[in-house]
């Protein structure tokens, strides 16, 4: 498990890294993040929501609805440009930090 | 059997009431436990437990909501749900309103004290607000403000600077001749004046000033034109004054005769007629005549740079200009010095009419002083103390009867009330209280505060809802600050109980008994400190009426003359009734006139007062010799080479033979052939400078010392004397003990305000004292009722509930004493010269009053527990 800070700080590249992929819904991006970082990420729903609330306020990401096959409507959430560029700023940033961290600890870490 | 669709609907229904969640929220909600409930089916669990665990997963309403929270308004204005919110908001509100309404309806003593005390200081804000209002938007309305200065001129006695607001006739015209930023320049000049007209006579202030007059100031006219100041037989008038002569009558067109000084007469046309002067005009005229009349009548010479006029302004193309002015004004210093070598200027100076320098009050003759800033200070400190005093009542008596309401409280937050949804309730019920509190205050303002203040302050202030958008503001902020100050603590203390203490019975509020017990002494403390100050200035006035003023003021009648050749008729009339006992003539007077000169003795430079006298002067008003003698009609001498000095002056001399020594004025050298004791020519605010007396025998008064008790009598005789010999001119004449009348009404205003201060403190203060007594009362009934069955005396009784509060008032009055000693004597010292030292009485003349008001409160209490029935109080249980 993370730390809650670091949980904090990554949430938003995170959640833009996972929807580059494609549209999504809720439940759908819980299992993503938590598969893909072996249950380290354990996102709670009264988080996720509010936070995909807000990027759709803040024009990052659009919602729409789909029917499906097994029960009612699900909620979709989809990149939009500015969520695309929002993305790019966050990798660089990320990736800045992390050749940051690689001269710091050796060769070892970057390609441990 | 277990039913998903049930289920989830009942788990739907815990958010119904929530107005974060929208059905778009709950729908995704539902989705994801649906999800969630498919998967777990689907690795094994049986349905029920699949839905529980899910359900535990997502959270309940109270982990959700704080996130919701964050983002709602983001929603709202995402969504276009303001209205909806608007709505839930004014439900809420109805509600909020519909408690307070009740809550007040119960308590409705100390309602009724909260709503007293506070409309009380309410009222008293919006008169101040009003008062302060006028004070700081004087002369304002002149459109071109900004660009008109007053010409000022500095001059230094003795290294103290003194600044003047009179300037050098001629500078005017100079200025707007010379110097090019200056646009124009208007004199202002005043002079008594009598006017005839049909058979009847005024006596009125004539003003004269230059024709840019109307170009510089904005006073409109509401008939006829400003250019008829450019008319030398020409007058315009004010509204007063155009009704007081012309009734309903159109004045354009009429004449009217004007009588001067020294019997200088002319007729004038009316020309036009003011509109209402603003109330925040500080200087406007009565009957405005062109500047240059006064030549042609030969009243003034224009030309003399020894003469000075009453005011002279200059406007200017830009404001910052003056800078460039200021440096021009030496070659005008130069001239004025030349010609009146004994009054040197030091600088001229320059105030701007919009915004004028905060000591413009200390400049001498100035048109602008403006209110004197102690004077408002005043003002505010006695609003805002009232202010404070009965938000401490509030806070005293909400925090007291929230022990009533603690179950209510309790309750409210059982069932999900939150705490901001309480404190947004009790501050509802304070705001309530404080609007209609608001509205009697209005009430109160209207219907006796203004009209007090406008009676000791002359016409300033008007309560005007439709001319006064500030007003309107300084209500809704007056509102919204008392409500909130008085009401945030407790509101905020009393919504932070924990309900189950609360409804287990152990709440405990007696830990702030301290606090509220230290709000009302220092309530005690602040009304100790007026009412000391009321007495100590009511006290003063008592002994200044009493001071004695240096000479004989009782039965001595004094004429006005217009002419000195009146004089020896009048007196020829007077000597042959049998009441007047003495009489003088006399240029100045003292009390009404002097001359302020310079006198040089032995090379050093004084100011001096001087007073031109008759014969027989110091006889009729009873003025004291201490040494040498008065003027002698016999000594033919006196007249040219001699003065009589009054001791200050042999104070400020050093001179222990007076008597012969030799001062110089007027480029004479005169002796000094006699001393008479210290008189108060001016009233107690002001020291008593060096005086002179000299003989004359130019005569614009005739005074007389009566038989005691003829006065009225003898002034009938005079007019109709007067009436005889001068039949077109108005008989003036004022008894000598009247002179000071100005003063003491000012000083008696004063006591006014104190004391008005002081009651109404006192007030406030007794009702916080009652409601809080009443409460601790209140909360004691069952302790009281089983001492009471168990045989404990009343006054054992009530000693028991009461010392407390009695300790406290005399706490209160040991930290006031020190405060308002210090407080009251430096107030005296900034009154007045002349004062009463600070004795021990007035101290215990307050004390007493406060303590025995303070006790007559508290003992209405004392009545409730002699009367209760512990039967009643105990049966309940």
């Amino acid at each position: 498990m993370f730390s809650k800070r670091l949980l904090g700080a990554s949430l938003n590249p995170l959640m833009l890294s996972l929807l580059a992929d494609g549209p999504m819904y809720g439940y759908q991006i819980i299992h993503r993040a938590r598969i893909l970082s072996d249950n380290q990420i354990q996102w709670t729903n009264s988080k996720l929501y509010p936070l995909l609330h807000r990027m759709e306020y803040e024009g990052l990401v659009v919602a729409f609805w789909q029917p499906s096959e097994s029960g009612p409507d699900r909620k979709y959430y989809k990149l939009t440009a500015n969520g695309y560029k929002a993305l790019d700023q966050a990798k660089q940033e990320w990736k800045a930090v992390s050749a940051i961290f690689a001269r710091l600890w050796g060769l070892d870490y970057a390609f441990g | 059997m277990f039913d998903l669709e049930k289920a989830i609907g009942s788990w739907r229904r815990q958010f119904r009431y929530s107005r974060l969640f929208h059905k778009e929220d709950l729908d995704e909600l539902e989705r994801h436990i649906r999800d969630q409930v498919d998967y777990l089916v689907r690795v094994g669990r049986p349905e029920k437990v699949a839905f529980q665990e899910a359900v535990r997963e997502m959270g309940g309403l109270v982990e959700a909501e704080p996130e919701y929270r964050k983002i709602y308004w983001m929603k709202v204005q995402h969504k276009r749900g303001v209205l909806r919110e608007l709505r839930w908001r004014m439900a809420m509100l109805k509600n909020y309103v519909r408690i307070a309404l009740r809550t007040l309806k119960k308590n409705k003593i100390s309602s009724l004290i909260n709503l007293f005390g506070l409309s009380i200081a309410i009222g008293c804000s919006i008169v101040v607000y009003l008062f302060l209002q006028v004070a700081f938007t004087l002369n304002d309305f002149h459109e071109h403000g900004q660009e008109i200065f007053l010409v000022e001129h500095l001059i230094d006695r003795e290294g103290d600077r003194q600044a003047w607001g009179t300037s050098p006739i001629p500078l005017g015209p100079a200025m707007e001749a010379e110097i090019p930023q200056v646009v124009r320049a208007v004199r202002i000049a005043r002079h008594w004046g009598t006017a005839t007209l049909n058979d009847h006579v005024f006596s009125d202030r004539i003003h004269f000033a230059d024709e840019g007059f109307f170009e510089m100031f904005t006073f409109p006219l509401q008939r006829g034109s400003t250019e008829a100041l450019a008319d030398h037989n020409a007058v315009i008038l004010s509204e007063p004054v155009a009704l007081k002569y012309f009734g309903e009558q159109d004045p354009l067109g009429r004449q009217i005769t004007i009588t001067f000084a020294d019997d200088h007469q002319a007729s004038f046309t009316v020309g036009g007629v003011a509109k209402a002067f603003p109330r925040t005009a500080e200087f406007a005229f009565s009957m405005l005549i062109n500047y240059e009349t006064q030549r042609d009548l030969g009243i003034k010479n224009l030309d003399d740079w020894e003469g000075l006029t009453r005011a002279t302004f200059i406007q200017l193309r830009e404001k910052e200009d003056i800078a460039e002015v200021a440096a021009q004004m030496d070659r005008y210093r130069a001239l004025q010095n030349a010609a009146t070598e004994d009054r040197a200027i030091t600088a001229f100076a320059f105030n701007n009419l919009r915004d004028p320098a905060p000591e413009s009050y200390e400049v001498n003759m100035t048109i602008i002083s403006g209110f004197h800033p102690a004077e408002m200070a005043m003002m505010a400190l006695i609003a805002i103390f009232l202010l404070t005093l009965s938000c401490f009542n509030y806070m005293n008596i909400s925090l007291a009867s929230a022990a009533k309401r603690l179950k209510e409280i309790g309750i409210r937050k059982v069932v999900g009330g939150t705490r901001r949804q309480l404190i947004g309730q009790f501050l509802t019920e304070n705001i309530l209280l404080c609007l209609f509190a608001l509205l009697l205050g209005v009430v109160l303002a209207q219907g006796v505060m203004a009209p007090a203040l406008n009676a000791m302050n002359g016409d300033i202030i008007a309560l005007s809802f439709t001319e006064n958008g500030g007003l309107w503001l300084f209500l809704v902020g007056l509102l919204l600050g008392v409500g909130l100050v008085s009401g945030a603590y407790p509101a905020f203390y009393v919504s932070s109980f924990q309900p189950v203490t609360i409804l287990r019975g152990q709440q405990k509020l007696s830990n702030k008994k301290w606090f509220t017990r230290s709000f009302l002494t220092f309530q005690f403390v602040l009304t100790f400190i007026t009412m000391v100050t009321a007495v100590t200035f009511s006290l003063n006035m008592r002994s200044m009426a009493q001071r004695d003023w240096g000479y004989q003021r009782e039965h001595t009648l004094v004429v006005e003359l217009e002419e000195s050749s009146q004089f020896a008729l009048l007196r020829d009339e007077a000597r042959k009734h049998p009441n007047v006992l003495r009489l003088a003539g006399s240029d100045h007077h003292i009390g009404v006139s002097e001359d302020e000169i310079v006198v040089t003795v032995e090379g050093k430079k004084i100011d001096a007062v001087r007073f031109d006298v008759g014969p027989n002067y110091f006889e009729t008003l009873g003025l004291r010799l201490t040494a040498g003698r008065f003027f002698e009609e016999a000594l033919g001498g006196d007249a040219s080479g001699s003065i009589v000095i009054n001791e200050r002056f042999v104070e400020a001399q050093g001179w222990t033979e007076p008597v012969g020594q030799s001062v110089r004025f007027d480029s004479t050298v005169y002796a000094v052939v006699g001393v008479v004791e210290d008189f108060h020519y001016d009233h107690f605010s002001n020291p008593i400078d060096p005086a002179v007396f000299h003989l004359t025998s130019e005569f614009r008064y005739l005074s007389m010392h009566l038989e005691a008790g003829t006065g009225v009598q003898t002034d009938a005789f005079m007019e109709r004397t007067w009436k005889r010999l001068f039949p077109d001119r108005p008989y003036e004449a004022f008894f000598q003990d009247t002179v000071f009348d100005n003063y003491f009404r000012d000083g008696r205003d004063l006591e006014t305000t104190f004391t008005f201060t002081a009651v109404l403190a006192l007030l406030i203060s007794c009702l916080g004292l009652f409601g809080l007594a009443s409460q601790n009362l209140a909360g004691r009934m069952k302790e009281i009722s089983i001492r009471k069955v168990l045989g404990a005396s009343v006054p054992r009784m009530t000693r028991l509930v009461n010392q407390g509060f009695l300790l406290m008032l005399v706490l209160a009055a040991l930290l006031a004493t020190p405060v308002s000693y210090l407080l009251v004597s430096a107030l005296l010292d900034a009154a007045a010269d002349y004062h009463i030292v600070v004795g021990p009485l007035p101290f215990m003349v307050s004390f007493a009053l406060v303590l025995v008001t303070a006790t007559l409160t508290i003992s209405t209490q004392v009545y409730k527990l002699v009367m209760v029935n512990p039967a009643d109080v105990l049966r309940t249980e």
